[in-house]
């Protein structure tokens, strides 16, 4: 009976990782110059057990970011877990300026005491210590603000190791689709479903405090099919029906405050950007143009919004005021200009661009008006930046990928085969 | 054995039960299905080639008979209309199509007709979305020039989600920039 019971407990504990899909490789970049760094593997108290690897989870948190190279594990010549036990000169013989080390104790029942420590190896001192609690279930939480941590007292910036993605994935059955709406860690660990749809899945778009995703789907409304807008709480599952006029109802972008929607909307007759108040679902007209106007996105401080919009003949990125008035064109270059996301200061501008070398992202630095194209591949769509601005998510062919904001360090974040990704957005940090 | 057999039926019934919603909190899930696709579904004729002489006979029927039950022969045959890339206006080969099917709606006024608005994959999803629905409108738009009443006239535009064609290359691409109607 107890092998049973043994042999059902790690066989659940396996299919939780079979449905984590996301893996994440670095393809480029990182022969550049990643900052060394060592992590030893956390001391564990005798008599505590954990399912988690917490050094190997802040390790792989840093060599992804592009701007650590850890050193391997097989070659670390000590490990120390207290302050005591380290020698210096070990460190600096390998060439390691920064050594952390760490400690857990507690267990399942009574919660999980976590400790680490960094320290600058050649000036012999610790730099940060810090203790936390854990359940078993917040472990893995507590190695992504560890990686926090030590990625803001190394770089000055602050880390996105503890947030949080949104994406759609697409499966074919022989002639059926399915479509699934997914929450995931930033690093792809413990993805959780919130919608599963026979009906396209789109423009999933987080609320600015993380609670709710806004969609796009279809459904049957008044006897009707009809296009629809979404919003859904992600702890509780609740679904608000937000838009289901005739024609589109598309592209919900929240504002900064939370509480409007900007949307698109072809009910008067042609896509055009709306503004809804939340509390109310009251509407008011943005853009009164005969072309398309589509794709708005708030800027930081939510007195304007920035969308794309045709009227010139091909698409372009415009700004205008929230409370109306003239539409100012932003892009220049090119042939294709669309799908704007401002960066979190608001200085720079990702989009999907084509000058005749196929469909990429790239930047838009709106202070001087450079364009920089940061992908090599042509079926690119989908950017959206990271909280702290330093990279950009997005869909290429089936998977997603990330870039950082120079360009230098890529990644492939790879899934099931038998799944199509797309639709990737970054949440907001944890207010 | 026969506790083997019971623990690998148990791991079955776990897996399967894995498959489904795995959220920690259980949030709920809202499934809609499709309406089913349409009865007649044509192979798509090539553009700017000009329709030969397959005249849908329900419609040659019809304008001698009187106005009764719909019948699924009397809806025209060719039921997608094409679009140039970036574009939703209404090209010339597609007159006779929308006329076709002016005068089937015509003859049936019970009957409402959704028109299902597409664009090929390239460049962002959301702005396809909204060339679709143009697309869709300006069909409508003929349409009602052509003596429909815009309430029996629904758009919906699935923008480049359900493509006819899945290459990556024109001759894929022009199949799926398309307004299709879809008759209940």
């Amino acid at each position: 009976m107890r092998t049973f019971i043994y042999c059902l407990f790690s066989y659940l504990t396996l299919l939780n990782h079979a449905h984590a899909i996301l893996n994440i490789d670095i393809v480029g970049g990182k022969e550049e110059g990643g900052h060394p760094i060592a992590i030893v593997p956390f001391n564990l108290q005798p008599g505590t057990q954990t399912h988690q690897d917490l050094a190997r989870i802040i390790s792989n948190d840093l060599y992804r970011s592009g701007r650590f190279s850890p050193m391997p594990r097989h070659i670390l010549p000590a490990h120390p877990s207290q302050s005591n036990q380290i020698r210096f000169k070990h460190w600096k013989t390998a060439a390691m300026p920064h050594l952390v080390i760490g400690r857990i104790s507690g267990g399942v029942v009574g919660g999980y005491t976590v400790e680490f420590e960094l320290f600058d190896v050649f000036g012999s001192k610790r730099i940060i210590g810090l203790r936390y609690t854990a359940t078993p279930q917040t472990l893995r939480q507590v190695a992504h603000q560890i990686s926090d941590e030590i990625y803001y007292a190394l770089t000055m910036e602050r880390g996105v190791f503890n947030t949080l993605i949104v994406y759609v994935t697409l499966q074919r059955q022989g002639k059926r689709t399915q479509y699934h709406l997914y929450v995931a860690d930033a690093d792809g660990a413990n993805s959780r479903l919130m919608l599963r749809s026979n009906e396209p899945i789109l423009s999933p778009s987080w609320s600015p405090d993380r609670r709710h995703i806004a969609y796009v789907t279809y459904a049957h409304i008044k006897r009707n099919k009809r296009m629809a807008v979404y919003m859904q709480e992600i702890r509780t599952g609740k679904r608000t029906l937000v838009s289901a006029k005739r024609g589109l109802n598309a592209a919900p972008a929240w504002s900064p405050d939370g509480k409007r929607l900007a949307l698109t909307l072809s009910k008067d007759g042609n896509p055009e950007i709306y503004i809804m108040t939340l509390h109310n679902h009251s509407l008011t007209r943005l853009t009164h143009h005969h072309a398309i106007d589509t794709e708005p996105e708030w800027a930081p401080d939510g007195k304007s919004i920035v969308f794309t919009s045709d009227r010139s003949g091909q698409p372009h990125i415009y700004r205008m005021p929230v409370k109306g008035g003239k539409a100012r064109r932003l892009t220049s270059n090119g042939i294709y200009n669309a799908r704007p996301r401002l960066s979190p200061d608001g200085r720079k501008l990702a989009l999907l661009h084509n000058s005749g070398q196929g469909y990429r992202i790239a930047v838009l630095d709106l202070e001087n008006g450079h364009l920089k194209i940061l992908t090599k591949t042509t079926l690119d769509e989908s950017p959206s930046f990271a909280p702290n601005g330093s990279m950009i998510i997005y869909a290429t062919g089936s998977e997603l990928a990330a870039v950082s904001i120079d360009g230098r360090v890529r990644q492939r974040l790879s899934v099931d085969l038998s799944e199509e990704v797309r639709e990737p957005a970054w949440s907001p940090f944890y207010r | 054995m026969k506790k083997w057999r019971n623990l690998g039926l148990i791991f079955a019934l776990i897996t399967l039960a894995g498959c489904a919603n795995k959220a920690v909190q259980k949030p709920k899930t809202v499934t809609s299905s499709r309406i089913p696709p349409p009865i007649f579904r044509p192979m798509p004729t090539i553009p700017n080639i000009p329709k030969g002489s397959e005249v849908s006979t329900g419609i040659t029927d019809e304008i001698s008979g009187s106005m009764g039950e719909a019948q699924l022969g009397d809806i025209p045959n060719q039921r997608i209309v094409y679009f140039d890339y970036d574009m939703s206006v209404i090209k010339q080969a597609s007159y006779t199509v929308l006329e076709e099917h002016a005068a089937y709606l015509d003859n049936h006024p019970d009957i409402y007709v959704r028109l299902e608005g597409h664009a090929d994959e390239r460049g962002s999803r959301e702005y396809n979305l909204a060339l679709g629905e143009k697309r869709a409108e300006a069909v409508k738009d003929s349409l009602m020039t052509l003596g429909i009443f815009y309430n029996r006239l629904n758009t919906l535009s699935y923008g480049e989600e359900q493509p006819i064609a899945r290459g990556h290359s024109e001759k894929s691409w022009w199949q799926n920039r398309r307004v299709e109607f879809i008759y209940p």
